[in-house]
Parts: structure tokens; sequence; C-alpha cells
């Protein structure tokens, strides 16, 4: 059997990697666009800082895979999934039995009025952080388009580098999707005790741009002016999937249509990561979730699919949204549904204000948790929230962070029973 | 797979062996008088290898269950925390791990603790890189053992079976791995 996956990303690296564990005979061909290794995106951040730093992002591979797998490093520019071909540009096509597509996203363009385009810089790949590093080099004034993760991962990479930038934000405060509005005012505020300014609610409107001088005035529909000599964007993405649509597959909530063992609408087809839609049977929904550990899970999964391992213990988990990241040595991680006006809020803040865990029921079903500079428990709250467990009232230890005597989490049938 | 079990009746109050046992274990020197002269322990373990003191020490709980499939370490952003495909004990490479604490948040058990100081996260690894887990080779009174399963469930039976008898349920176990 021959297997070609498209795209090197979290979801392709681990489709390959179970493919090759469970049926070592497949022959396995990668094709990708990217850097013809393995590398960890979210870590892209750290080119920023230091573009010598690519070989420490390399993900090992076990040496048997190494020898087995075969990468083609060439863009894809079409498929047919009746012929079972993958066209490379000016290559032979390559002929197949099973795909996989994991194509991953794209950054959602943007352009401002009046700015060059080189000077508006977006972050998806290794190549795309170099650029970012060596146009840095003579810039003094960056702007950060976007107040999400990507967007606050670049601020706080920028500002480690000693160049605090402004941040630019459409809503009215920062991390809105991830996070409660007291939750995220504490990491605004600890973002500007490192020198970070931040612009909310801002709807940009044009900007004049000095060619010479390389320095421009962004301007706003409150007339403000932000002085930048780059734009970075952090904003949301979207899924590629125009391969996929070209051939036909079935397109859901922008992403390829899957079901819970990420097979599309054409058999011995696969979609993974972050250009899947995955069914979710309790919502009745295709859900788009462009995060590592689902790329990485709905890798795993397809791989076995594929290979005709998968069993139902093994079955892909759950969509459920989650992020962890720390800021300046503070730990932050949200969990679940978060937002939303009929959600009932319990919350608990250190006296030096230093930790603050925010918990979120929905009809008294634990929904959502957000927890800053204490994650004590985070593990057991993700299951508790995963299975949308009933919880009469939320037992201290759990809402203050205490370890058990034993210095641990204690065990889940403490929840569950 | 081959688990680590504790049995609480034979573990000497105060002994600790094996909590410096794990600590010797995951110094570059593998030196257990390190941890007991109160020296500083290596700062990360394997990334340091000229240097090998650390200032806090830090705690090997024994509680992973080494999943399959591990949700920790397909949530690992780094790919520092692996999965031995021979015995399947899942350990953290500390060397690549970045502390992004997202296999906190997927380890149901608590298995992982975070270090947010020292920018890792860290978890009992199995002693993935060596024969045997260290804890359980420095426990003298074999209150840790090292078995399959299945061996520990049938003694557990026999156990259940015998007490009734007024026989040392403790005796059944295996001494030592
Ligand atoms: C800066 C940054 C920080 C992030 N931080 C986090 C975080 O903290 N936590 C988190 O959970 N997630 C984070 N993410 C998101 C996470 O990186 C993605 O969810 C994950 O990488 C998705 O993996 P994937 O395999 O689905 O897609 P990708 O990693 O995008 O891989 C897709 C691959 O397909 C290739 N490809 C696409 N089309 C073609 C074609 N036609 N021909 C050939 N090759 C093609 C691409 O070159 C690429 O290599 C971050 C992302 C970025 C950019
Ligand atoms: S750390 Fe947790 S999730 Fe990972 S293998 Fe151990 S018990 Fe399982
Ligand atoms: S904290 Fe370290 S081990 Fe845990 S997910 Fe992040 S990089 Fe991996
Ligand atoms: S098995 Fe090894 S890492 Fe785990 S607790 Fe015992 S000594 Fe420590």
């Amino acid at each position: 059997m021959r297997c070609v996956i498209i795209g090197n990303g979290a979801s392709g690296t681990h489709a390959m990697l179970s493919l090759l564990t469970h049926t070592p005979q497949t022959e396995v061909i990668l094709v990708t666009d990217d850097e013809p290794f393995f590398y960890s995106r979210p870590e892209i951040t750290r080119l920023i800082e230091d573009p010598t730093a690519l070989k420490h992002l390399e993900m090992p591979l076990p040496g048997e895979v190494q020898r087995k797998l075969k990468l083609v490093h060439q863009h894809v520019e079409g498929i047919d999934p009746r012929q079972g071909k993958v066209y490379l540009g000016n290559h032979e096509p390559l002929s197949y039995d099973t795909l996989i597509l994991s194509t991953g996203a794209e950054p959602k363009p943007v352009t401002v009025i009046g700015v060059p385009k080189e000077r508006i810089l977006t972050l998806r790949t290794a190549r795309d952080a170099l650029r970012i590093a060596s146009f840095l080099k003579d810039a003094r004034q960056p702007v950060v388009l976007g107040g999400g993760l990507i967007g606050l991962k670049v601020a706080h990479t920028l500002t480690l580098m000693g160049m605090p930038p402004r941040v630019v934000v459409s809503s009215p405060r920062i991390l809105s999707r991830t996070l409660d509005t007291e939750s995220a005012s504490k990491i605004q505020a600890l973002f500007e005790a490192h020198g970070v300014t931040f612009h909310l609610g801002i709807t940009l409107k044009s900007a004049d741009w000095d060619g010479k001088k390389r320095q421009g005035i962004l301007r706003t529909k409150r007339r403000d002016k932000i002085p930048f000599d780059i734009l970075l964007v952090g904003k949301g993405v979207s899924p590629r999937v125009k391969l996929a649509r070209n051939a036909g597959l079935l397109i859901e909530n922008g992403g390829i249509a899957v079901s819970e063992s990420m097979e599309t609408s054409f058999p011995h087809h696969y979609a993974t990561g972050d250009c899947a839609s995955i069914f979710n049977h309790e919502t009745g929904r295709y859900e788009n979730r462009p995060i590592w550990p689902v790329a990485a899970e709905s890798g795993r999964v397809a791989g076995e699919a594929a290979a005709g391992k998968l069993i139902s213990g093994r079955r892909f988990s759950t969509p459920v949204p989650r992020n962890a990241i720390p800021f300046f040595s503070v730990p932050v991680v949200s969990m679940g549904t978060v937002t939303g006006d009929t959600l009932k809020v319990t919350s608990y803040e250190s006296a030096n204000g230093s930790v603050r865990r925010t918990f979120f029921f929905n009809e008294g079903k634990l929904s959502g948790a957000t927890l800053i500079g204490d994650i004590t428990h985070a593990g057991l709250l993700f299951e508790a929230i995963r299975r949308e467990t009933r919880l009469r009232k939320l037992p201290d230890w759990l809402l203050q962070g205490i370890p058990s005597l034993a210095g641990g989490t204690p065990p889940m049938e403490v929840l569950f029973s | 797979m081959r688990e680590i079990f504790f049995i609480p009746d034979r573990c000497l109050p105060g002994c600790n062996a094996c909590q410096m046992a794990c600590v010797g274990e995951h110094l570059k020197n593998k030196g257990v008088l390190s941890p007991l002269a109160g020296l500083p322990f290596p700062k990360k373990v394997r990334s340091q290898p000229a240097e090998n003191t650390i200032k806090t020490p830090r705690p090997h709980p024994v509680r992973c269950l080494h999943c399959d499939p591990p949700r920790c370490v397909e949530a690992c952003l780094s790919g520092s925390l692996i999965k031995n495909p021979e015995d399947g004990r899942v350990g953290n490479n500390v060397e690549q791990c970045i502390g992004c604490f997202m296999c906190v948040v997927h380890c149901p058990f608590g298995a992982i603790i975070p270090l947010p100081s020292e920018q890792i996260s860290i978890k009992c690894d199995g002693c993935l890189w060596s024969k045997a887990p260290a804890c359980v080779r420095a426990c003298p009174t074999g209150a840790l053992i090292f078995v399959e399963p299945q061996t520990y469930n049938e003694k557990l039976k026999m156990k259940d079976r015998f007490r009734k008898r007024k026989i040392q349920p403790a005796k059944l176990l295996p001494a030592r791995v």
C-alpha cells in the first residue's frame, strides 16, 4: 500500500508516525513545501529572537522512521481523488492508495491602505519568522496587529528582545476569546509593566508612509495616530482547503469535513489538523479547532484509521478548546467555554494578586476555566470540563489550587464519583 | 508493560530512600550522595552536561500511568515528551522542553509538575534511560515493586484469600524486582 501525506506539520508528522508504527510495510511519501524536516510551529517565535535556533526547533524522529520515510520537497498543485493522483509542480504525478491531507492553515491576509505590502508581515512558517528577524534589524517602532494568543506571543518575544511593541487590537480587550475580562486585564497589566502599549477597540482606516525615512503613521477611525515602521500580524488563520475544494471534497465550517475517524467525503481520503473540520457528535456540528493537540491527535487517529487499526478506545477524544502559555514566567491556561453571558462564574484571587483562578458553569456543569499564576490541577480540571462534570460545590482545593497531602492532584474518582 | 506498585504496609516512614534515588538518578553523575549531602542539584538535568549542580531540589512523583495513547505526548509542543516504543514508558527529555505546560493541561492524573521558574515541566519517566526504576531499586523493604499489572492483581487476590488465614500478606508479593 502506498500512502501520500501532504504537509509536515504536527498532524502530518503524527499521521506518518502512527502509520509507520502500525503498518511498517506501508510506503509513506510525505510531500511538503515547508522546510524539508520536522519543526515545532508554535516555537518559531524563538527564531525572531535568534535566527540560528532553527536546529533547536527540529523534532527528533526515531531512526527506524527516518529510514523508511520518503520526503518530497515540492508544492502540491492538485489532487485527483478518483484516479488517486497527486500533481506536483514540474514533476511526474504521484499515485496513491490512501491520501492524508494535513495542509494546515494560513494567516488571513491583512491590508492597510497606504502601507507597502512588504511592511506587513505574517507569521506561520520558519521562513516567515526569519523574514521578520531580518526586518527587525533596522526597525525601531514595531506594531503588532491582534491581541490574541499569537499576537501576544509575538509581543512577548519582542519585549524580551528589548523592543516592547505597540499592540493594536480591534476588540475592546485582549484575549477576548481565550480569557474572561478580569484575567485578561491582569495579563494586559503584566505586559504594560514590561513596556508594551495597547490600543484597544481600534478600527484601522489608513496609514501615511514615508518611503525615505521608512516610517509611517497608522490612522484609526477614532482619529488616533500610531507611529510604526513595521506591522506584524498575529490575527486568525483560515484553513488551507484549496486542494480539497478543487477536488470536490465536502467543506464545512471553512475546513475539510471529516468524521470522527478523520475520513473525508471520499473513502481512503483523510484530513487532519488545522485544515479539517471534525464532526462532533455531541453538538452535531463540524468544528474547526486550529490548535496543536487537536492537530497531533487527529493525525494519530488518521494514521491508525488508514492502517485499519483504529479501535474504539483510541478514537479522537475532543475538540474542546484549550491552551497553555507562559508570559514572563507567569503560566496562563484557558480551557473550555469561558465567554458568554449565560455562564455562572466563580473565581479566586490570591491576597497578593499574583494568582487568579476562574471557573465557568453552564447549567450546573463545569464548562470552562482560566488559570493565571497557578495552574495546579489543570489536568484534572480539563478532564472535568471535557466530561461536563456536574459539581454541586467547587471544593476549595480545586478553587485555590491546593495540592493534595501527597503533593499532587487527588485521584480522579474524587470528582467523578 | 511492567508498572511500579506501592505497598504501603511495607514502607518505612521517614526512609525516603526512593526519593533520594530518584533525584540521584536524574543527576548527570547519578550520585546518590549529593542529595544526601545537601549539595545543589543540576538545574536542567540533561541540558548542562558540564555542570551538575542545581539550586532547588525537584519532586519526582510516582503517578504517571504511561498511558497509551499518551495525551501528554500528543500535546507536547516541542517534542520533548516521548513514549519509548519498546516498553511504553513515557519520559520528558528536558533538554528540549520549553515549559509551555500543554502537557500539564492534558494529563488527567496530574502526573506532570510545572516548574515555571525553570521553564520546564517534570514527571516520573519510569527511569526511561536505565534498566529499572531507581526508586524501586533503592527501596530496602520492597514496598515499591516493578511488575506486570496482571502479576500484581493475581498476588492481590491471593492476599485477599490468605488474609482470612492470617498469613502475612506482604510475604506473598515479590520481595525485589
Ligand atoms: C506562531 C504560532 C504560535 C502557535 N502557538 C500555539 C500554541 O501555543 N498552542 C497551540 O495549541 N497551538 C499553537 N499554534 C497553532 C499550531 O501551530 C497549529 O495548530 C499546528 O501547527 C497545526 O498543525 P497542522 O499539521 O495541522 O498544520 P501546519 O503545521 O500548518 O502544517 C501544514 C503543512 O502543510 C504544508 N502544505 C500546505 N499546503 C501544501 C501544498 N499544497 N503542497 C505542499 N505542502 C503543503 C505546509 O507547508 C505545512 O508544512 C501556533 C501557531 C503559530 C503560527
Ligand atoms: S503524564 Fe499523564 S497523560 Fe502522560 S502518560 Fe503519564 S499519566 Fe498518561
Ligand atoms: S512543558 Fe515541556 S514537556 Fe510539557 S508540553 Fe511543553 S515542551 Fe512538552
Ligand atoms: S521510576 Fe524513576 S523517575 Fe519515576 S519516581 Fe522512580 S526513580 Fe523517579
